[in-house]
């Protein structure tokens, strides 16, 4: 199994190395070898690390050489094929399976090569310190996490995502992107060099991830106090020497200026899409500056929107973007102008058309907003711009909140008296349940203009009945980050609003996978319709502060109805809530800022996008493969014929006793019986098998699984070169990566119609479950393998020419670089190829389009880019 | 600012043991010029009086906002407060 070198730089302080080493001897860490690099340390540390020389691996350098420096001396010291992972001593490892999971990371794609985590920072807070990070370019100041802030970990960010940087408190780094760039930077003593790093690797096309399933606490305070500005000065010298390398570099990197003419606090959703869409567009390199639609006190509790209100721009910049109601009337300042328009009513005011009129592109969420704007004669081009949830925040899976009792509860948050009609919301519940009913209404009053008006409407109407529990939040701000704690603190979600325009709250709690309440009206139809409870409407009344302007009149009966109802279906219903598919595009608010760079290049007014550097492959590497072959194709693809042929060529599949050998092929299939029941069991452990296979796996099934092939995998390593074939493991080849050292994948292909009529033949599977199959298996071991060394063996080739194709094989393993094969004669590979073989009708399989375009592309081989 | 805001502002300032000017003060600082001292700051911007600047739009943005706006706080301690209002109202 490949190792990972774990690298704790120690420089005095032994008691933080101590607790660090002992943290980490204290775990399962497969194949992990500890390094201690002592950076002349003058204290304890060099005498009591003598104690812990059986189990770690020790490094004594003469005196403190820096961060860079005591880092390389130990990435030199490490194995030459294992993977580093840099470590700092005030790290604590609250996590066991961290390295695993840090693992699985770096391995899900062949171009990531630097893994960070998350980070907590010191006991007993709850601020996540390290999210994954970004330097802005024209101060210099490098930030631990997209927001600046040090957020309370809501359980934001649980993914594996791409950033520009992480910290190099905690770095997994794969071998073949040392292979690639080096070590670190030694022009840095310390500072800086991480970020360097992390920009150095992007320019090879290796991308640098922050690994979600990952967290871990870094007592940060401990490496850095009582120092006499010794490390201060540290900082400015590599900031400088940053500065030299990069500023100009990032700078450049801007197509343009966007002036984001928008709002930062009320109304809620305007504040929403300035919190989460700005900084996305800043980090899609347009330069982000930000001016108030209207006189507001800035929030300054986002840092990206606070260096956006600083920044100068020109007078008239390449792009203004206006996301403020239409009241506001504000004049766009750009060369292209683009609205960003909802509105609450069926139909805007008419004045806003003449307002609109002087944009270049209007951007409405859905249709209802379009056809309110062309319905009052606005000419100005409308595309629909579906807005998503932050997924980041909001997610299925996302924990409950822990609370004391074991309550229903309905959460609301109002933030408009006329729009979210919160009195419908309270008489509806307060009819709807008995005090004893264990149900409890949560409404938070969103900080506003109506913020005591709703709280006196709703006392009073609190006071005239004592009925089941409401419970009203006001006056309480909190950091955006947050809120994602409204919807985990509560079952379900219920609005009664009037007002028809884009509510990011309905959203997000969908996308949380809470039951969600509300009239299907405006910008929320489809959302309620395909993922919500709809409240019935009495009709449409008219807004008393905007006369003409009409919206929905929910129906109180029908809200009551309907509260009651979810109570009494919850289990149900809260089931159905958090397995709906929530995954589509046009609900992530990454894809609607894709989609928005995109709107906002149409006025030509921006740079044309830089050209990215290719995304690495370990396969260009000047090493070559290691002798480590791995088999992949579908099942009835002819593996098994392959698996002989690189048996005669003296590639080694274990030995025979150990080897499958079945009733269906006499012959054998070449597979190993462990690896076979390691996969077996695998994909029984996530709820599936071969047939239908469930790719979501929990972690321990991962982890087991990698245990039980690590030890075949010592079993093979004497006798390289090996191979291993089973055609689950194309389902599995990122899981498997992490084990092996340089591998070459060999993809055995066969048409598919006849693999599904095979699958019809054996295993009574019906033509399209068998076409399906294949598809998926094709696309995971593609998938899996990219940017790998790789070989193409078409099945049917080699049964029609035997001898050409297993010689252009043999050719193609000798060209990859695989030593200590023979080559077969002629007579020997017919006679082992001979056997195979059938005939079917093809026509009886239709291929879908995405059938067809995958057997196209393997066809012509361009499926190995 | 309205009779509910000066309320509000009592109640941040008893929550947070301090006194309303003194959250004012620590406002107008964050939002003001950096370089200036907040106290000669607020100085100014009774001697300029009515005159228009940036730091009076800033004081005036400051006392149209909702307190509950820019002084935040955890959002999970007012859900641990609820909770316990919820539970003592049972009991």
């Amino acid at each position: 199994m490949r190792g990972a070198a774990l690298i704790i730089l120690a420089w005095n302080q032994w008691e933080l190395t101590r607790r660090c080493l002992h943290g980490l001897l204290a775990q399962t860490l497969d194949e992990a070898e500890i390094i201690v690099v002592d950076n002349g340390s003058e204290d304890d540390t060099p005498t009591a690390l003598q104690a812990y020389a059986d189990r770690v691996r020790l490094v004594r350098l003469p005196e403190n050489l820096g961060f860079v420096r005591g880092m390389n001396a130990g990435i030199a010291a490490a194995r030459p094929d294992d993977d580093v992972v840099l470590l700092n001593n005030d790290l604590i490892f609250t996590q066991d399976d961290w390295l695993a999971r840090l693992r699985d990371a770096a391995y899900a794609a062949a171009d990531h090569g630097i893994v960070g985590c998350r980070m907590l920072g010191p006991e007993p807070g709850q601020r996540l310190f390290h999210l994954g990070g970004f330097i802005e370019p024209e101060s210099l100041w490098g930030q631990q996490t997209e927001s600046g802030q040090q957020e309370i970990d809501v359980g934001q960010f649980p993914g594996t995502r791409r950033v520009q940087g992480i910290a190099f408190a905690l770095a997994y780094i794969r071998r073949d992107c040392l292979d690639r760039i080096g070590g670190l930077d030694e022009i840095f003593h310390s500072y800086f060099e991480d970020t360097d790093y992390c920009l150095r690797a992007a320019d090879a096309g290796i991308a640098s991830v922050l690994a979600g399933a990952v967290t871990l606490r870094h007592d940060q305070h401990g490496s850095t106090k009582d120092d006499g500005g010794f490390r201060e000065r540290l900082w400015k010298d590599s900031r400088e020497k940053f500065a030299g390398r990069w500023q100009q570099r990032l700078i450049n990197r801007y197509r343009g200026n966007v002036l984001w003419q928008g709002l930062s606090r009320s109304p809620l959703a305007y504040a929403q899409l300035s919190h989460d869409l700005l900084w996305r567009l800043d980090a899609r390199e347009l330069r982000m500056a930000y001016s108030a639609a209207v006189p507001e006190l800035l929030d300054d509790g986002d840092f990206r929107l606070s260096l956006a209100s600083r920044r100068t721009f020109p007078a008239v910049p390449e792009v203004a973007l206006v996301c403020a109601p239409g009241q506001s009337q504000i004049p766009a300042r750009g060369r292209h102008r683009v609205g960003l328009v909802f509105s609450e009513w069926q139909q805007p005011p008419p004045t806003w058309a003449g307002y609109y009129n002087d944009f270049d592109l209007l951007l409405a969420p859905d249709t209802f907003q379009a056809e309110g704007l062309r319905a009052i004669g606005v000419r100005t081009p409308i595309e629909i711009f579906p807005l998503g949830v932050d997924r980041e925040y909001c997610y299925p899976q996302l924990a409950a909140t822990i609370r004391p009792g074991q309550e229903f509860v309905f959460m609301s948050v109002v933030e408009s008296i006329d729009r979210d009609a919160p009195e419908l919301i309270v008489e509806a519940f307060q009819r709807s349940f008995r005090i004893d009913e264990g149900v409890v209404l949560i409404i938070y009053i969103q900080p506003g203009n109506d913020e005591n008006a709703i709280r006196k409407r709703l006392e009073i109407l609190l006071a005239k009945h004592r009925g089941a529990s409401v419970r009203i939040i006001y006056g309480w701000g909190f950091p955006v980050s947050e809120r994602t704690l409204l919807f985990s603190s509560a079952d379900a979600y219920v609005s009664a609003r009037r007002g028809g325009g884009w509510d990011p709250l309905v959203r997000s709690a969908s996308a949380c996978g809470r039951i969600v309440i509300a009239p299907a009206f405006g910008s929320q139809q489809q959302l309620i319709r395909e993922h919500g409870l709809s409240v019935d409407l009495r009709g449409t009344i008219e807004d008393p502060s905007e006369p003409g302007c009409w919206w929905a009149d929910p129906d109180p009966d029908a809200l009551a109805w309907r509260i009651r109802d979810v109570f009494k279906r919850r289990d149900e219903l809260a089931s159905a809530a958090r397995s709906q598919r929530r995954d589509l595009d046009e609900n992530d608010l990454d894809r609607s800022a894709d989609r928005l760079v995109e709107m906002l290049e149409r006025g030509n007014t921006l740079r044309a996008p830089r050209v990215l550097a290719a995304p690495h492959q370990p396969r260009l590497l000047a090493r070559p493969p290691s002798g480590q072959i791995v088999v992949l194709g579908m099942h009835r693809s002819g593996t098994s014929s392959v698996g002989g042929l690189l048996k005669l060529f003296g590639a080694w599949p274990g030995a025979d006793e150990l080897l499958l050998r079945g009733a269906d092929n006499p012959r054998g299939h070449f597979e190993h019986g462990e690896i076979h029941m390691a996969c077996l069991r695998r994909l029984q452990a996530a709820g599936g098998d071969w047939k239908s296979p469930v790719l979501d796996s929990p972690a321990a099934a991962i982890d087991a699984f990698r245990r039980e092939i690590a030890a075949v995998l010592e079993t093979l390593e004497p006798k390289r070169p090996w191979f291993i074939k089973e055609p689950r493991l194309c389902l599995l080849v990122r899981e498997l990566l992490p084990l092996l050292t340089r591998p070459l994948f060999i993809h055995v292909v066969r048409d598919p119609r006849e693999v599904a009529a095979s699958l019809q033949r054996r295993d009574g599977m019906s033509a399209e479950q068998a076409l399906a199959l294949w598809e998926l298996y094709t696309n995971e071991a593609f998938g899996g393998s990219a940017g790998w060394n790789r070989i193409l063996v078409d099945y049917n080739a080699l049964i029609d020419d035997p001898v050409a194709t297993a010689n252009a094989f043999y050719d193609a393993l000798e060209s990859e670089g695989i030593q200590g094969l023979t080559r077969p004669d002629a007579a020997s590979i017919v006679e082992w190829i001979d056997a195979a073989g059938t005939t079917t009708d093809l026509d009886r399989f239709p291929l879908t389009p995405s059938q067809q375009t995958l057997l196209d592309n393997i066809g012509n081989g361009s499926i190995c880019g | 600012m309205t009779r509910d805001e000066i309320h509000a502002l009592l109640a941040l300032a008893r929550r947070l043991q301090t006194t309303p000017r003194r959250i004012l003060v620590r406002a107008a600082q964050a939002t003001g010029n950096e370089k200036i001292d907040a106290h000669e700051a607020l100085l100014q911007l009774r001697q300029i009086g009515t005159r228009h600047s940036a730091l009076a739009d800033d004081c005036c943005s400051l006392l149209l906002t909702p307190v509950a706006s820019y002084a935040k706080s955890p959002l999970g301690s007012a859900l641990d407060l609820t909770w316990q209002g919820i539970h003592q109202a049972r009991e």
